[in-house]
């Protein structure tokens, strides 16, 4: 009897101990089958000499040491990839897509279209724990959990927390003029103000210009100058849950009166609408240009243009004088859109795919992800920090920087977006001064995380707000140029876009901000 | 031959008869073509000193070229030419003009042939049927749904088969052969020639300078040709040269259109320098080909020849 | 045979007697057009659905005109409809006859070599690429450039970029096209100007003609079919502007009169990528299109006896 109770124990105690093995993925997998798996093809690749990711160092890596075949399909673009999803009699066992960009409806659209399934924490705890002890935690829940609170993906591209690397967009300013000048990278409205009215003084002919006809827009729309007039930014923001449009708003007045005054006074050019990219960018490369609002993060795309003596470096947000830093800017989600996963409604090995996709979050995993492949592709340096090797900076058969280090590591998978690594390929001081700069705000405070609508005004959305966009970026023109006055003219306007409805779209942005407010996790 | 000859001689003697007026005339119209010339010529001209001028200090220039700037290299077309896939673009590209010009070729002028029978009670509903389908279609998800079912998917066919004919170029060639005089069909018929020796023997000889410009046309249409290929090829290595070069071009952008994320491509500056070279490599095989196809625009000389 | 009824049957069997073989040949040609126009041809019903591709084509909603419905009250409705017209009217009369001009000037030229050194030179814009020619473009109509100072030589009061100006936007894309697509649209006139039989210059030149006689006389009549063609295939296509060159070159100044309903439909799509949408306003060109085609085609026939059939 003794004996009998002693092995029930015995097997017990065994059982025990191996269900907590299980709460640890260990790799390489056992009994694998070929997962399939279709994205949009990273074309950097073929600039490192590869012509399709299967046959990449990283990728090959990835595979061997999680022991799981892949079937990897690329496709060249986003319609492509939503065609053949569409299409499919099967569909892989895992895609990874930009909705918002291609697919009808966005994520919600993939989502009501029964394309996916829905991911259950209990399974991610099993199947891809590192991944979940990564992810759950308000900042990044908030942007993937969905209006029901469940969860129909896998997070793409995942800034580390507190990382300025989201906010990779800015204002770029010549530091040498500046300095010419005797000033500082102006923070406040009026310092901006001054310091391009002393720049054209010195001899620049046109202060401050854009990156090409759409950037001025986008320069108010991420808020750059609009903190100085009490409004987060031109176009869509939230303050303590509700929703409002920047160009709706009587602030919006004294904004357009000082963009209407840059313009007369030629501190903006008269033609920034139709200026080209390369006549602005050798603008501020000649010295006839002060500052610019552009889409690059990275000043060494330009440095190499400048002329002699020249220098560049980011500036502040800019806000007013009473403000300690401005209310927004450009940013990027915690979590971006590229590359999120989906395991589709026909995958026939879950478990397998999470436990695939999970390796690139383990410790090991994350270094392949970010930087290669230890002594080929990277090192450890003197501070114990990961450098790139020769092959990947300064490769022999003249591929580029960017071209080996995506065909190494991972970086255009899904995974977290190391700030070591975003150091790595930003290496100027300059640079790391330059995203200080840009993430001195409050962004997260006013952002609207959610943008797209809810499914059932989707339709009346996307009718009344192609009218309205145009009908604000018209005027918008006019009252910079003074074709229509501010003065007389504003309210008017505010009239026509409350007869084009837009009070309605404030209400179902309003209910939007609504659902996703009452679904939020704070804890 | 002989009759065109004769024209010749006959109009340089017609020249003193013609006077003053065409004189001017001529002048006129010389210096006006070769201002043409100029105006049309400048733009290719630029891009191909902007291609390959110093990536740099064409950054800094603004507006018009007239020499190259910096120092001239050939870095952009390195960058082109390093990617794996242009190669293999090439290739593939290559042998679809082979194969498709043929098919393109056979199709539309038996297509034509079809249409232009007088008499015939077919060929005019058809003719509305197939004008129809130049103003209806589907639409992408249906038609990519047709070639799933025929399974040319990710099959260079894809890029062949489906666009056998061309309905505007059909309707020029249906258009040429109609004005091939009856009387010769006539008597082709007389002779007892079956349909298919009529084509050969009368139509085809009588129509070549159409025959040359649809096979411009057509070999132009492929060698452009990008969309389909992102659609239906999913193998790098199939991919059409438009297509590689389209990739690439989208890689170097400095724009919203590129992967905006943190990573904007360090080789960005190089970016017009590329999209330049790329046009130069375009315009390439054509500059071959017409020069190569301008002998059937000669005056009648098809004409003649079956005449005498 | 006026005035003799024959009986259906016996037309048939001559037609198939005389053009049998014919048809036989053209089988290819009607598979072709069966398997890849007509098969298709069936799914354009998405404009009238609310298309879910899980559901297919066949299970997704019935909405009807709900699409075209949505395309009819748009703000600026009649504003993109009017401008779209303005764009291919110009396009047709100004665009259009420049080809055929410049290859009778072409035809004139004596000099072999000339001709063909034209004839190549001249369709080399047709292959840059629209982004570096709308680049080229707007450095052209620069404030500081050679139009602008000859525009305000000429008592004008110019200090902008000319794209800035609502006005300009039609001439500067219409000017732009000719320069672009006249060396490459005269190419199938020349091809037809060289089919003409040298024997009916001949007999011109003896009748006494001269040159721009010979021209009216012999010349055009001999292109009348090609031009005539062409013509009505163009007719066919007003509805159709394509939105590449105008998102390249449209501004928010320029607006009122460079946005046509394809750079509508290519907004819209950006915020949505809405496909039965984009289908309905494709039905809607379509038919007008197809509509203008056949009654131009009609007309045609009638006045100058050629046609597509």
């Amino acid at each position: 009897m003794k004996k009998k109770v002693f092995s029930i124990l015995l097997a017990l105690c065994l059982v025990l101990s191996a269900c907590s093995a299980l709460a640890d993925v260990s790799y390489p997998l056992e009994n694998t089958t070929t997962i399939t798996i279709w994205r949009i093809l990273d074309g950097s690749i073929a600039d490192g000499g590869y012509t399709t990711s299967m046959d990449t160092p990283g990728f090959k890596a990835w595979c061997e040491r999680t022991g799981v075949q892949v079937e990897l399909k690329e496709f060249a673009d986003g319609t492509s990839l939503v065609l053949a999803l569409n299409g499919a009699t099967t569909l892989p066992d895992m895609f990874m897509l930009h909705a918002a960009n291609y697919y009808n409806g966005g994520i919600s659209g993939v989502i009501s279209d029964g394309l996916t399934i829905e991911i259950e924490p209990s399974m991610l705890e099993q199947y891809a724990p590192d991944y979940w002890a990564y992810i759950n935690k308000p900042i990044y829940m908030n942007e993937i959990t969905q209006l029901d609170g469940k969860m129909y993906y896998l997070a793409g591209h995942i800034f580390e927390e507190n990382s300025p690397y989201r906010f990779w967009r800015g204002l770029i300013w010549r530091q040498d003029i500046l300095d010419a000048i005797g000033r500082d990278v102006p923070q406040t409205i009026d310092e901006f103000y001054d310091t391009l009215v002393a720049m054209k003084e010195y001899g620049v002919e046109t202060p401050f210009v854009f990156q090409n006809k759409n950037y001025l827009r986008e320069c108010l729309a991420t808020g750059e100058l609009t903190s100085a007039f009490g409004l987060p930014n031109a176009a869509e923001y939230q303050i303590d849950g509700v929703w409002h449009y920047g160009a709706y708003e009587p602030e919006y007045k004294d904004l357009l009166t000082f963009m209407n005054k840059l313009y007369n006074e030629g501190l903006i050019s008269v033609d920034y609408l139709s200026m080209e990219e390369a006549t602005s960018r050798a603008m501020l490369c000649n010295g006839q240009a002060g500052v610019m609002y552009a889409n690059n993060s990275r000043l060494s795309t330009y440095v190499a243009s400048l002329t002699e003596g020249a220098s560049l470096s980011g500036g502040y947000v800019i806000h007013s004088a009473d403000q300690e830093h401005a209310m927004y800017s450009f940013a990027d989600p915690m979590t971006t859109s590229d590359d999120i996963t989906y395991i589709s409604a026909d995958c026939k090995n879950v478990e397998l795919c999470m436990e695939f996709y999970n390796y690139l979050f383990t410790e090991e995993g994350n270094m392949l992800r970010n930087y290669g492949i230890l002594d080929e592709s990277y090192t450890i340096g003197e501070d114990g920090k990961p450098v790139y090797t020769e092959l990947i900076t300064n490769n022999p058969d003249g591929h580029s920087l960017d071209g080996m280090a995506r065909s190494y590591a991972l970086i255009n998978w899904p995974g977290i977006h190391a700030n070591d690594q975003l150091a790595l390929r930003h290496p100027e001081k300059s640079q790391i001064v330059a995203y200080e700069r840009w993430s001195d705000t409050d962004h997260d405070k006013y952002v609207v995380i959610h943008t797209s609508v809810l499914d059932e005004y989707l339709d009346e959305y996307t009718d009344l707000w192609t009218d309205i966009n145009l009908y604000i970026d018209e005027c918008r023109a006019k009252f910079i140029s003074g074709e229509m006055s501010i003065e007389n003219d504003f309210d008017t306007y505010l009239a026509t876009l409350k007869s084009m409805g837009m009070d309605r779209v404030y209400e179902i942005k309003q209910i939007t901000l609504d659902a996703h407010n009452a679904a939020t996790i704070t804890e | 031959m002989l009759h065109t000859a004769k024209a010749e001689h006959a109009s340089g003697s017609q020249l003193r008869q013609e006077g003053i007026g065409y004189s001017i005339f001529t002048v006129i119209n010389t210096i006006l073509l070769v201002l043409i010339c100029i105006i049309t010529l400048y733009p290719m001209y630029y891009v191909v000193i902007a291609s390959i001028s110093e990536a740099d200090v064409l950054g800094r220039n603004f507006g018009l070229l007239l020499l190259p700037v910096g120092q001239i290299n050939t870095y952009s077309y390195q960058l082109v030419f390093r990617n794996t896939l242009v190669l293999s673009g090439f290739a593939n590209t290559f042998i679809i003009l082979a194969v498709g010009l043929c098919v393109n070729m056979v199709l539309t002028c038996l297509g034509a042939y079809f249409l232009s029978l007088k008499g015939s009670i077919l060929s005019r509903p058809i003719a509305l049927l197939i004008l129809f389908t130049m103003y209806f279609s589907g639409g992408l998800v249906p038609e990519y749904l047709n070639i799933q079912s025929l399974g040319l998917i990710n099959s260079l066919w894809a890029l062949i088969i489906p666009v056998s004919i061309n309905t505007y170029n059909l309707l020029i060639m249906r258009s040429a052969f109609a004005s091939i005089p009856d009387s010769l069909v006539e008597a082709a018929k007389l002779d007892g020639a079956s349909h298919f020796k009529i084509l050969i023997r009368v139509f085809l000889p009588l129509s070549g300078a159409t025959l040359a410009v649809m096979v411009l046309y057509y070999a132009v249409g492929h060698w452009n040709s990008w969309f389909r290929a992102s659609l239906y090829i999913h193998d790098t290595t199939k991919y059409p040269l438009q297509l590689v070069l389209r990739q690439i071009l989208l890689l170097n952008q400095n724009s919203e259109l590129a992967a905006s994320t943190t990573d904007a491509g360090e080789l960005a500056k190089y970016a017009d320098s590329i999209k330049y070279a790329l046009i130069v490599i375009s315009c390439a095989p054509i500059l071959i080909l017409y020069p190569f196809l301008q002998r059937f625009f000669a005056k009648g000389v098809m004409v003649g020849a079956l005449k005498g | 045979m006026q005035g003799r009824r024959v009986p259906l049957g016996k037309k048939v069997g001559k037609d198939l007697r005389d053009f049998g073989g014919a048809y036989l040949l053209a089988l290819p040609v009607i598979i072709y057009y069966i398997l890849f126009h007509y098969k298709p041809l069936l799914g354009a019903v998405i404009a009238f659905k609310d298309f879910k591709p899980r559901l297919g084509i066949w299970g997704s909603k019935w909405v009807g005109l709900k699409y075209f419905e949505s395309f009819f009250s748009s703000f600026y409705f009649e504003r993109l409809i009017r401008n779209t017209l303005t764009i291919s009217l110009g396009g047709l009369l100004f665009t259009f006859p420049c080809a055929i001009i410049f290859a009778l000037m072409i035809n004139e030229v004596r000099s072999k070599w000339f001709k063909r050194t034209i004839q190549t030179v001249s369709y080399m814009p047709h292959f840059i690429s629209l982004v570096v020619v709308c680049s080229m473009i707007t450095l052209f109509v620069d404030k500081d450039g050679f139009i602008v100072q000859l525009i305000n030589l000429l008592n004008g009061n110019v200090n902008q970029n000319l794209l800035n100006i609502p006005s300009a936007f039609v001439p500067i894309y219409i000017l732009s096209d000719i320069w672009q697509e006249t060396g490459w649209n005269c190419i199938i006139y020349l091809a037809a100007l060289g089919a003409i039989d040298p024997e009916l210059y001949e007999a011109a030149r003896i009748d006494g003609a001269n040159r721009w006689q010979q021209t009216l006389h012999v010349t055009l009549p001999g292109i009348a079919r090609t031009i005539m063609l062409l013509l009505i295939l163009r007719v066919g296509s007003l509805m159709s502007v394509g939105h590449e060159k105008i998102i390249l070159l449209y501004n928010d100044y320029t607006m009122e009169t460079a946005d046509v309903i394809s750079s509508y439909v290519y907004r819209r799509g950006l915020i949505n990528a809405e496909y039965s949408f984009s289908t309905a306003v494709g039905l809607f060109n379509s038919v007008i299109n197809f509509a203008l085609v056949v009654l131009a085609n009609f007309i045609s026939n009638k006045t100058s006896g050629y046609g597509i059939w």
